[in-house]
């Protein structure tokens, strides 16, 4: 039988790797994250999670024990944030290049310098060309679901999987949480198969060298893999749906079937996005929501389908690519250019290190969308300029 | 794991993730090497300096490795029947020529060799080679003709040493304990060394029983005189006798030159010349990093001090299976056989690093053809 529990953010993350039956987490604390593994550990100390914690002297080791683990067949999870993301960055490669179902919690947080601790997404952005699927959760209860998706995806494409919430609007903050059956949760996830097996006796080089004449087709093939996740993520979504109540897609449509106008967001700034657009609805305005969740495999298909048609489209990054814009917004053009009914796509940088995004906010970047003429790029909302 | 090489022709070909399929030994990486590393020929300053050759390192690596005395002494006994008479009474140029010197202080290498003589000594007895009809006569119980009978024992002779009074090694006595070379004549003896004493033999009479004649130039200074110093022919047909030396080794080495002279010339076969020692490894050519200092210890009168001293040794020329051309080799292309090192030339680069690492001067790089 489901419970309900209030979680934070990270606490949800924990009990969504338990409920997963993670069996080695390798981790090195860094706020905001550090609650997600400081619980996993209290977990494997009470037995009420039989695991391996092993700690480590920074995140470069977390992941590369994760991915000694998972190379070894078990099912690996780590967490971290910022800084600690990018110090993991050369193990990132080895995980994906080696196709290691790993979990890996990302609790968004800014880049320093300036030194800082709050949210936007340049730390998993910057990890964007890993080879790591990435899921960006709304809510503390699509980051719990979204642990156990993780896996089940992961596990049959052979790719690691990043779920990611925003630092402090998520991680810190409590929810009402379904913790859902554990017979149920086995049955939608049973025991991880590596794909490779190691057996002692049986030497074979993990990572081994491949020459010009190979490497190409390695890539081939992860691409491949990556494109064949877009389905698998659709399917699984689906069937959780069916066991649990909760339908999960890469991408989320709200209030768009009659609209003209849609505003993309990425993250937890999507629930403040809905009541923007319910307040503009009231108002009699054609605006919806569209909510990526998947941005690695790209939904490609599923953007094209959704936006075909409409008038404008306004994306809110919560990131940047300096001397280039918001990184969802050139996906999202560039994802659209095939279209001949193509609507016109504006990209609006918001909320970086933490900043607040408003109801306001919204609102006013819908407005501007609505009345703007030409074709700006990179539009900085809520700058003190 | 088949060594055989793998042939991508399709994505089919390949795994879903970078796993070995094969071992890389499938490159024979040896072919870019233009020059390889060998194990050469070298001596040691000690065994170059020594009138008989004993093979110094040898018989300090049966020390080093297996502890093992024994062998030591036998490998000794060799080259030289004596070490407890040698021990006691040789210059000991091994000791002025040894590279350690130049390091902190020689190994005492006669001390050693004093210890393994005397601790083998109740052990010691003379392999008889095979049991030859001919008899030889030995003038004299110096030391030279008592190495002489040595030799001729062992090669099968029926030996009679001829005594102008009752005492054998008479030239050196009071300056070894009578009980150590009471001990030699026994072991002499035991392998049917036949004493006459109190005799005044005479060369004209001896020749009549005897083909072979040995004369001890110090016992009977005036009987003969030597013709050719490394055959020891004298004047009188089948008369040998050899050089005398203020350094007792090379005179024990001149009768065993001698006397196995008498045995080639016995047998028909061809007397040959000793071989000259292969180029001496010099003290620049020692890597001093793999030695630490230790006081040499001077007076050995336990296992453990000979062993002590035995691992100062650095081993010039001779490989002691230390192991650091395998160690790091950084292709594995150096294999250790029977505790040697064994090069495999399907993937050694010839990158020298053997070569370097060998703290004795044993390997060397030489040009691929």
């Amino acid at each position: 039988m489901s419970v309900k529990k209030v979680l934070t953010g990270n606490h949800a993350v924990s009990y969504g790797a338990m409920v997963s039956r993670v069996q080695v987490i390798s981790a090195y604390p860094i706020t905001p994250q550090t609650q997600v593994v400081e619980l996993l550990s209290e977990m494997v100390a009470d037995g009420l999670l039989k695991a391996i914690f092993v700690n480590v002297e920074s995140e470069h080791s977390a992941m590369s024990a994760c991915v000694s683990a998972s190379a070894a067949g078990a099912r690996a999870f780590t967490a971290t944030s910022a800084q600690g993301l990018a110090l993991m960055h050369e193990m990132l490669h080895w995980a994906a290049g080696d196709r290691l179902p790993i979990v890996l919690a990302d609790i968004n947080r800014a880049m320093a310098p300036p030194w800082t601790i709050w949210t936007d997404q340049n730390d998993s952005l910057s990890q964007r060309d890993t080879g790591w699927m990435q899921v960006y959760v709304e809510s503390n209860q699509e980051a719990f679901d979204s642990i156990i998706l993780a896996y089940k995806v992961a596990e049959q494409i052979y790719l690691p999987c990043m779920v990611v919430l925003d630092a402090f609007v998520l991680s810190h903050t409590s929810e009402p949480i379904e913790i859902y059956d554990q017979e149920k949760i086995d049955e939608f996830l049973p025991p991880y198969k590596p794909m490779v097996t190691i057996e002692p006796g049986k030497p074979i080089g993990y990572g081994a060298l491949a020459g010009p004449d190979t490497y190409m087709e390695f890539r081939y093939k992860m691409q491949k893999a990556m494109e064949k996740a877009v389905s698998v993520f659709e399917k699984e979504g689906k069937l959780f749906g069916e066991m649990f109540g909760r339908t999960y897609d890469l991408v989320e449509p709200y209030m768009l079937d009659d609209a003209e106008y849609v505003i993309v967001t990425v993250g937890a700034v999507t629930s403040t996005a809905r009541v923007a657009i319910q307040e503009l609805r009231k108002k009699g305005e054609k605006v919806g929501l569209l909510k990526l969740r998947v941005v690695r495999p790209f939904p490609f298909e599923k953007l094209r389908n959704i936006l075909k048609g409409k008038k404008k489209v306004a994306i809110i990054d919560r990131n940047i690519s300096f001397g280039h814009h918001g990184i969802f917004y050139e996906e999202i053009k560039s994802a659209l250019y095939p279209l001949q009914d193509r609507p016109i796509v504006y990209g609006y940088i918001a909320g970086l290190g933490g900043r607040d995004v408003t109801v306001g906010d919204i609102i006013g970047i819908y407005e501007d969308m609505k009345k703007r003429e030409t074709l700006d790029e990179a539009i900085w909302r809520g700058v003190k300029l | 794991m088949d060594i055989k090489p793998i042939i991508v022709n399709s994505l089919n070909d390949l795994p879903e993730a970078p796993v070995s399929q094969g071992v890389t030994l499938v490159k024979k990486t040896g072919t870019w090497k233009n020059v390889r590393p060998v194990t050469v020929s070298r001596s040691a300053p000690c065994e170059n300096a020594c009138p008989l050759r004993i093979r110094i390192p040898d018989f300090i690596n049966f020390l080093t490795t297996n502890s093992d005395a024994e062998s030591a002494a036998l490998e000794i006994i060799k080259w030289n029947p004596f070490p407890t008479i040698t021990g006691r009474l040789c210059p000991a140029k091994c000791e002025v020529g040894c590279n350690r010197n130049k390091y902190d202080d020689k190994i005492s290498i006669k001390e050693l060799e004093r210890f393994l003589g005397d601790l083998y000594l109740d052990k010691k007895s003379i392999d008889i080679k095979e049991k030859k009809h001919e008899r030889v006569a030995i003038l004299g119980g110096s030391v030279s003709g008592m190495a002489a009978s040595y030799i001729l024992l062992k090669e099968g002779f029926e030996v009679h040493l001829f005594l102008k009074g009752n005492e054998t090694f008479e030239d050196i006595r009071g300056k070894v304990p009578e009980e150590i070379l009471g001990k030699e004549l026994k072991i002499l003896q035991n392998a049917g060394l036949r004493l006459n004493v109190n005799t005044s033999a005479k060369i004209s009479e001896l020749q009549k029983e005897f083909k072979y004649i040995f004369v001890s130039s110090s016992s009977y200074p005036q009987m003969v005189s030597i013709e050719d110093p490394k055959t020891g022919k004298t004047n009188f047909e089948g008369a040998f006798s050899s050089k005398e030396d203020q350094d007792i080794s090379r005179t024990i080495k001149n009768a065993i030159g001698v006397a196995i002279y008498i045995a080639s010339k016995a047998s028909g076969k061809e007397y040959k010349d000793e071989e000259k020692l292969p180029r001496v490894v010099s003290y620049k050519e020692i890597i001093e990093d793999y030695f630490n200092h230790e006081n040499a210890v001077k007076e050995i009168n336990e296992l453990e001090d000979a062993i002590k001293e035995a691992s100062r040794c650095f081993s010039c020329g001779t490989c002691n299976s230390c192991g650091n051309c395998y160690v790091f080799c950084p292709d594995s292309a150096v294999k250790w056989v029977n505790n040697l090192p064994e090069f495999d030339y399907d993937y050694c680069k010839g990158c020298g690093i053997c070569v370097t690492e060998c703290p004795r001067g044993i390997l060397e790089l030489i040009p691929e053809k």
